[in-house]
């Protein structure tokens, strides 16, 4: 299944979005691994910072994932 | 309704104070406390010229709105709030964040508003990025989430 994950701040050097392919059954955790291995060593301590959420919620790392699920990959924020 | 959140593109329309207070005025309400954010020209040392605030927006307003409503647990439901955000570029001075509140006391007023502002700046999935007067840029680190959204302290 793809799992497309939209970036948000630092990671927007690196575009509006990756799309990764998964095993059918893949959790946040399998979502994680697949992007870490997709950028460079440089932003994997971000990575390990960061968490991943969908439009309504952040996500556990093992909550279950759709077919084309929409994610978001949230660094530590910075508003107000 | 009771409560107002928005994320706005600041490029469209400007954040607007009077739109905030005008929001949570009420016949019973003797008191209106308003928070302002606004760019600051410099920040650990360095000069700032502007600053973009990047923002997931859907789960912004979200956040914004069960902030809204967990100070209205608090402080009482007759408790009226506004929030929005920016986003986009400011410059220097420029508005990012206004919010307000509106009680029939003044105490519950100004705690709902220094609550909303503080969750908002830890839970809210909002990212800053300053540009200096040298010319150079940096996201600025921030708290890190937890799954509830609540913060961490790993990081910031």
């Amino acid at each position: 299944m793809k799992v497309t994950v939209q970036l948000f701040g630092a990671f927007r050097p690196f575009g509006e979005r990756i799309t990764i392919e998964l095993s059918d059954g893949a959790d946040v955790s399998h979502v994680r691994a697949a992007f870490t291995a997709a950028l460079p060593s440089e932003v994997h301590e971000l990575i390990a910072l960061s968490r991943f959420a969908d439009a309504r919620t952040v996500l556990a790392e093992d909550a279950p994932l759709d077919a084309d699920s929409i994610l978001a990959i949230l660094p530590p924020v910075s508003g107000g | 309704m009771n409560i107002h959140v928005e994320v706005r593109d600041i490029e469209k329309q400007v954040l607007d104070p009077a739109e905030a207070l005008n929001f949570v005025e009420a016949p019973g309400h003797g008191a209106g406390v308003l928070f302002l954010g606004a760019v600051r020209n410099r920040n650990q040392g360095r000069d700032v010229q502007g600053v973009s605030y990047d923002v997931f927006a859907p789960l912004a307003a979200q956040s914004f709105a069960e902030i809204c409503t967990e100070a209205q647990e608090k402080w009482g439901q007759d408790l009226r709030l506004y929030v929005a955000h920016a986003q986009g570029r400011l410059a220097v001075g420029g508005l990012s964040i206004v919010i307000a509140a509106g009680s029939p006391h003044r105490d519950e007023a100004f705690r709902a508003c220094r609550y909303v502002i503080e969750e908002i700046k830890t839970r809210a999935p909002v990212w800053k990025q300053e540009h200096y007067t040298d010319g150079d840029s940096e996201w600025v680190q921030g708290h890190a989430l937890c799954q509830h959204g609540d913060q961490s302290h790993v990081h910031g």
